[in-house]
């Protein structure tokens, strides 16, 4: 500073270097590479485009005085509004979940540098409505469950659950939540939600909301619901009779048509007390509903993929099962290890065909050693680019999968209850 | 990659932090400021050799930085704001004293139009000419003056710094 000391604009000066010195997340040269790439391929991509428009009038107006005109495609017909080149692309933003000193919070942050974006809201007037869980379909366009709770406890009883739809903006805003028709959930806490690329379908994993929390002897049911009529069907869990085998869904997923989905389940047999132990057959298994709109009981779906047939899940657990938008695929993330020895233990994402028959690839593999964490899974609608929280003991990572490696995402992971895109 | 300015690397290395520093001063929110840099310095590599030979690069930075705010604060106004109270907390070093001067600089600083701001913080805190304030924000040097001599009327009279700057003179 040029001006002598006491002068305001000194202690100014003096106070704003106080005030910005603090230190910064470093930006690395590599950051920036990735940025320049990315604007040449954007330039380049707009070149293209404008020659593409420039002859595509030409067409147009020819195809016109030919009366061969198409109007666009009509969303939830089944012809997907995202094609496969848009839907391959890597989100822009990502949709987090975080638990602070302060409370959770659902949160849209971009994925190129982690910055936070907005915040994603209840609109219903309860304070006590908790903004999650949060599906993605295509086109940034994103399916919120607003619970509303009967106190401020994140794990308080819920009176009812609805469902929005909300879109994020190409600068990271949210622009207003718009209620789903037949997204009333009465009564019901939702556990997990899926939705079509389109957007035209979704589901729901839901249980009483008069549980506190989820239990693992609590039947989940599956709720499919057509976005556009509101009309529901309920996919009802077997109850836990004894000596009798449920199949109560773990994760759900959508295909691109929405006339299957998938579920992750382990069977699970109860036996009265003192009474025989009931031998269960099978281990973790993909199954599927294959006409969701009829409604009916989840221990009457089709066995899609035996999972402890194609995999050793002897020192092995898979947390998350995601069927691919034609159904062919399913990309599971495993904990354990696939070898079958206790350690080293790993996590793994893996992708195998639906059918059972073909080659395994895999598309994530960390080695985490004697243990590890785990707190979410989560695919992109066109189940190509995946988030993960995970790690050793020591420390964890939440993160996107890019080409084999973990790169991290902000926030801290510690503070991560889950993430989706 | 190929293509890559000479001492480009270097720079972004030398004085990421500083024009984070600056960027934070501008927009009061530390993602936004690591944001502000990197768009910033991914636009200065294209025309980093032709900047070296006419011009200082990191006037030229700072010259982007504050043209791509006052763009983004334009575009932005109807967006759903940036969260200013996520739950990250304080920065690792904190001491309560310096988070009180952080808060205070930051509401006053919010209170300043944007082009105050920008002539403030480019003359008090990375202490440039008026001449090169002019240059960054493509103005004339009488308005850089008069502007400056606006911006620390208003904030003369902000309550949230009244205290510290007594006790800066002091």
């Amino acid at each position: 500073m040029t001006e002598p000391h006491g002068d305001p604009q000194a202690t100014l000066g003096g106070l704003m270097t106080t005030a910005a010195d603090m230190p910064f997340p470093q930006i690395h040269i590599e950051t920036i590479r990735r940025g320049v790439r990315r604007r040449r391929r954007a330039a380049s991509a707009a070149a293209v485009a404008a020659v593409l428009l420039i002859s595509g009038v030409g067409v147009a107006l020819a195809a016109q005085r030919n009366g061969q005109v198409q109007g666009p495609p009509t969303p939830g017909t089944g012809s997907h509004s995202a094609g496969p080149a848009h839907a391959s692309r890597m989100p822009h933003f990502y949709i987090v979940r975080t638990s602070t000193s302060k409370g959770e919070f659902t949160t849209v942050r971009a994925t190129a540098t982690g910055a936070a974006k907005a915040r994603v809201r209840c609109p219903v007037g309860a304070a006590n409505a908790a903004p999650w869980p949060v599906a993605p379909a295509a086109r940034q366009t994103f399916f919120l469950i607003c619970q509303v709770g009967a106190g401020r406890d994140p794990s308080a009883k819920v009176s009812e659950s609805r469902v929005y739809r909300f879109q994020v903006t190409s600068a990271g805003g949210v622009a207003g939540y718009v209620p789903v028709r037949g997204g009333t959930l009465a009564g019901l806490k939702v556990q997990a939600i899926s939705a079509t690329p389109d957007g035209s379908k979704i589901a729901v994993m839901v249980y009483p909301g008069s549980e506190r929390n989820f239990s693992p002897a609590t039947p989940i049911n599956i709720i499919v619901i057509n976005t556009q009529t509101g009309a529901r069907a309920t996919w009802h869990a077997a109850r836990p009779v004894p000596g009798k085998t449920v199949y109560w869904p773990q994760q759900i997923s959508l295909t691109a048509d929405g006339r299957r989905v998938a579920f992750l389940t382990t069977p699970q047999c109860f036996h009265a007390k003192n009474g025989p132990r009931c031998a269960m057959a099978g281990g973790q298994q993909v199954r599927v509903i294959d006409h969701p709109a009829t409604g009916g009981e989840l221990n009457g779906t089709r066995v899609l993929a035996q999972l402890s047939s194609s995999l050793n899940l002897t020192a092995a657990s898979v947390m998350n099962a995601v069927i691919s938008p034609d159904g062919s695929t399913l990309t599971l993330s495993i904990v354990g290890n696939l070898a079958g020895r206790a350690q080293p233990d790993t996590v793994s994402v893996l992708r195998i065909p639906a059918a059972g028959r073909g080659k395994h690839r895999l598309v994530f593999r960390m080695v985490t050693g004697n243990g590890y964490q785990y707190t979410y899974f989560s695919a992109d609608p066109s189940v190509r680019h995946f988030l993960l929280g995970s790690g050793p003991l020591s420390h964890m990572t939440q993160g996107r999968i890019d080409d084999g490696k973990l790169i991290p995402l902000k926030p801290a992971a510690f503070t991560v209850i889950s993430a989706v895109w | 990659m190929s293509g890559e300015p000479e001492g480009f690397a270097q720079f972004v290395e030398a004085r990421e932090q500083a024009l984070q520093r600056t960027a934070w001063l501008l927009t009061g929110d530390r993602d936004l400021a690591k944001d502000l840099v990197q768009t910033a310095l991914v636009r200065a590599w294209p025309r980093w050799e032709r900047i070296k030979r006419r011009d200082d690069p990191e006037v030229y930075v700072r010259r982007v930085i504050v043209n791509t705010w006052a763009t983004w604060s334009r575009r932005r106004w109807r967006a759903e704001k940036a969260t200013g109270t996520l739950p990250e907390g304080p920065a690792p070093e904190d001491v309560a004293a310096d988070v009180a001067v952080r808060l205070a600089i930051r509401g006053a600083l919010a209170s300043l139009t944007e082009r105050q701001r920008a002539v403030l913080v480019l003359r008090v805190f990375d202490d440039l000419s008026e001449a090169h304030v002019a240059r960054i924000l493509d103005c004339a040097v009488g308005t850089v003056k008069s502007t400056m001599s606006q911006a620390l009327a208003k904030l003369r009279n902000d309550p949230r710094l009244a205290d510290f700057m007594e006790a800066e003179k002091r």
